[in-house]
């Protein structure tokens, strides 16, 4: 295990870098058009969050073919995720937090690049602005046949001390291959 | 010298299919695939089955026959990545690993337009698979 975080640390020096401000400008442009256009904020967080999704589909793929993982258990996903996922993608690492039952843990993240520059309004308290993120999980946990709920629990974008993702595995589904009987 | 590339995913769909024969091409080839993801279905099975401790990845990589060498390597999101090559050719899992890395997540999955689960009809991802594969020669 040790040699896992030199090796993702290997993987982001190695990764292509785009600047920092054009990311969380982008990002952010992109949040406060889908408020403008959208009715609620309960919808710019499922739009978020299906974005997230999208891309979540296609990470996955990225993610195994340079990172060298192998989870027997839930808490070598959660480790994966924090300490190679984020790191690669985010350039952040972040804690975890297991829950009781095994079927759920917490990521716990004290800084992010995302909302470094941004203040919450008043009145937008629905609005999870990191959505996109948990979109990005589920969707790369449904590539691995894990359904799962994630969502944000505490956010330091509403005087939280961090931001707290909760991952709840809700079932593991295996797509039969039937084979053809006639063929 | 690699004879045919094919990309299945885990529920049999196949979703790249290349061949470097330069033979006419087959009238029906959705036969062959699927008798090729059957007969690959079965062997990661039988492997998993065989083994004396449980193994989560499947350690099935090549079998060798006369007339050409089969190499697949699976990765844990389902995708097979199956290669016909030349019987005397070398464990290719490094040169499937580059593929997967390199050329299929640059050509295909990063582009936005790309449905996953669907055919790939990248011609970029077909080109640029098709030099890598001619370099292969041992």
């Amino acid at each position: 295990m040790a040699r896992q975080p030199r090796q993702a640390e290997t993987v982001w020096n190695q990764s292509e870098k785009v600047n920092a401000e054009l990311f969380a400008f982008t990002y952010g442009a992109l949040v406060v058009k889908l408020i403008k256009e959208l009715e609620s904020l309960t919808k710019v967080n499922e739009t978020l969050e299906q974005m997230g999704y999208n891309i979540g589909v296609r990470l996955i793929d990225d993610f195994l073919s340079k990172n060298d993982v192998n989870c027997e258990e839930l808490k070598d996903t959660a480790d994966a995720i924090a300490k190679h996922g984020f790191k690669v993608y985010l350039g952040i690492t972040c804690d975890v937090v297991m829950g009781d039952d095994q079927k759920e843990f917490s990521l716990i993240m004290t800084d992010n690049p995302m909302t470094e520059y941004v203040e919450m309004r008043e009145g937008y308290g629905e609005l999870c602005y990191c959505n996109i993120i948990c979109g990005v999980i589920r969707g790369a946990l449904q590539m691995l046949k894990y359904e799962s709920k994630v969502s944000i629990v505490r956010d330091t974008l509403k005087n939280d001390d961090c931001t707290e993702i909760k991952v709840t595995i809700l079932s593991r589904k295996v797509d039969e291959y039937e084979p053809d009987e006639g063929a | 010298m690699v004879y045919e590339f094919y990309i299945f995913n885990n529920v049999g769909n196949c979703l790249f299919y290349l061949n470097l024969r330069g033979t006419t091409p087959e009238k029906n080839p959705q036969d062959k695939q699927k008798l090729i993801f059957g007969m690959m279905h079965t062997m990661k099975s039988m492997c998993r089955k065989f083994s004396p401790q449980p193994i989560s990845v499947s350690p099935f990589t090549s079998y060798v026959t006369d007339a050409y060498k089969l190499h697949i390597l699976e990765t844990s999101s389902g995708l097979n990545f199956v290669m016909f090559t030349h019987p005397d050719m070398m464990d290719q899992t490094h040169s499937l690993k580059w593929i997967y890395s390199t050329i299929y997540c640059t050509f295909v999955i990063r582009n936005p337009f790309y449905e996953p689960k669907k055919p790939i009809t990248s011609v970029v991802f077909k080109q640029k698979l098709e030099e890598y594969l001619l370099t292969l020669a041992r």
